[in-house]
């Protein structure tokens, strides 16, 4: 009776709190649209210090979620980060496509719309080529990019990458592997976000069902806790409609055909070879991602010819690693000195 | 409107739904079976076993313990497999029934090696808490299924009961 009363009383103090909390508002620094091809927007961020000169940085996201993962809150943003550090940031925002969107493919995403951020990017600085961080799946694109146009990069970072989608301890890649892709040929243009979510949810159903909840009942005194979890799930839930045809072909191609490392990955007719990459790479990862194992990450090392490889693993998990705290390092951080390294 | 109505409803739901009370009853009742059973009492793991599930049937609440086992068999109930046997229907389906039949038991399988392994991992009972015993649980539980689903067999069946919910859903849509 008492740990009955006790667990009805938190409850009533975290619904408390989380009336107490506000508009959750992700997605927090400035920005100003500054190129629209279709439902793909380019936001800049605004920088409110001192600027490096001529340093644009672009960082593309992947189609699941919504890229605020990379600005959560004031505290918590690698895109915050990188422009207190004098970056001027800029970031592929996909979009919602519609069903009365004409036909998109992978190469629409790849080649015509990252293509079109970097080559708007490349003229607005009239530079030759510009840095891109790929985070998650935005990396394997960034990767193919890269691969495509090696001239039009001049630095590569990879965070929370998959690249081999057959290693041995890839969860996602075994729920897929024997979908059946065609099916989807049968869905309208889009599929609504969500249904993802069960996937993820079932690599590790236990802390993401169960644990993750009774946490929060156990920290709901705790305002910023609430307000963070909040925030957490705004995200995790708020998926944005995918095209049926891109993800029909990304999970056949990469988490089927494996088509990355098996060398069989054509966009628009062109071979996607990573060995063309010409710029330096930096690959980060996380020790404890469940959707990306580290060994699919690093697999990239395998593919490339570039003599100036790095990696750097942290001990986190697969979103740790843009929002944690725990490991006393900041990937922004990270990637600033190792950017400084490469120009200065 | 501080918080969008519906999140905010389903998280209510989610927090409302976690059994918490009944989880702290289960916990104490673990400690109380491991301290025996590591004292020699009983050393019976399957008797250990069977009156777990015991409790957790006696409460009702074995769907919301069990989160991967109760994913399965709603995909179960979606495709109307709840009832089925082998031999039921014609062979395509026969194939489909297996598969789901042997991925609830694959996942009902986790849960004995997560408790098996929770009993190992644990050596004084004595010194945690109910909230330490439930984070120990989480951690054994998902290595578990982690285990599971990275083997061929859970691929293919799982492969197979996707298939088919997805074609009944585009037929939905």
């Amino acid at each position: 009776m008492k740990e009955s009363r006790n667990s009805h009383s938190k409850l009533a103090t975290l619904l408390k709190n989380i009336d107490r909390s506000g508009p959750i508002k992700i997605g927090v620094s400035r920005r100003t649209v500054e190129f629209q091809k279709n439902e793909m927007v380019l936001y800049k961020y605004k920088n409110i210090g001192a600027t490096k000169n001529n340093s644009p940085i672009l960082l593309v996201y992947s189609l699941v979620n919504r890229p605020e993962i990379a600005d959560l809150s004031s505290d918590r943003s690698l895109i915050k980060e990188l422009c207190d550090l004098g970056f001027s940031v800029y970031l592929i925002d996909w979009g919602d496509p519609e069903d009365n969107d004409s036909e998109v493919e992978l190469s629409t995403y790849i080649i015509d719309y990252l293509g079109s951020a970097v080559d708007y990017i490349r003229d607005a600085y009239l530079k030759e080529a510009i840095d891109v961080i790929g985070l998650c799946q935005g990396g394997t694109f960034a990767v193919c990019y890269a691969s495509l146009f090696p001239e039009k990069i001049s630095s590569l970072i990879t965070t929370a990458t998959p690249i081999d989608f057959h290693s041995e301890k890839d969860r996602l890649s075994a729920l897929i592997r024997h979908v059946d892709l065609k099916v989807f040929e049968k869905f309208p243009r889009t599929i609504d976000g969500r249904m993802l979510n069960f996937f993820f949810l079932f690599l590790k159903p236990y802390k993401l069902l169960q644990k993750k909840y009774f946490d929060l009942l156990e920290n709901g005194h705790d305002l910023v806790y609430v307000q963070n979890f909040l925030k957490m799930e705004k995200w995790i839930f708020d998926c944005p409609a995918i095209s049926s045809n891109a993800l029909r072909e990304f999970a056949s191609t990469f988490y089927q055909e494996n088509a990355l490392v098996e060398k069989t990955l054509f966009l628009n007719g062109l071979r996607v070879e990573p060995s063309d990459i010409s710029a330096p790479i930096l690959n980060i990862f996380a020790s404890n991602d469940h959707i990306v194992p580290i060994e699919s990450s690093k697999a990239l090392a395998r593919l490339i010819t570039h003599p100036d490889y790095s990696e750097i693993e942290m001990d986190c998990g697969h979103v740790g690693l843009y929002v944690g705290k725990s490991t006393g390092r900041s990937i922004g951080g990270l990637i600033a000195a190792w950017l400084d390294t490469q120009h200065y | 409107m501080t918080l969008n109505r519906k999140h905010k409803n389903q998280l209510e739901k989610c927090v409302g739904e976690l059994p918490v009370e009944q989880w702290q009853e289960l916990a104490n009742v673990l400690k109380i079976f491991f301290k025996e059973d590591k004292e020699g009492a009983s050393k019976d793991t399957q008797v250990f076993e069977r009156k777990w599930f015991d409790i957790i049937e006696k409460n009702g609440f074995a769907e919301l313990m069990f989160p991967s086992y109760s994913f399965l068999k709603a995909l179960g109930e979606t495709l109307n497999l709840e009832d089925k046997k082998l031999g039921d229907t014609d062979s395509s389906s026969d194939s489909l029934v297996a598969a789901y039949l042997r991925l609830l038991a694959g996942s009902l399988n986790t849960i004995s090696i997560a408790l098996e392994n929770l009993r190992m991992k644990t050596k004084h009972w004595d010194s945690l808490d109910t909230k330490e015993v439930f984070a120990k649980w989480i951690e054994c539980a998902d290595d578990a299924h982690t285990e599971w689903i990275l083997t061929a067999e859970f691929s293919k069946d799982f492969g197979k009961l996707s298939n088919c919910c997805i074609s009944h859903l585009s037929k939905e849509i």
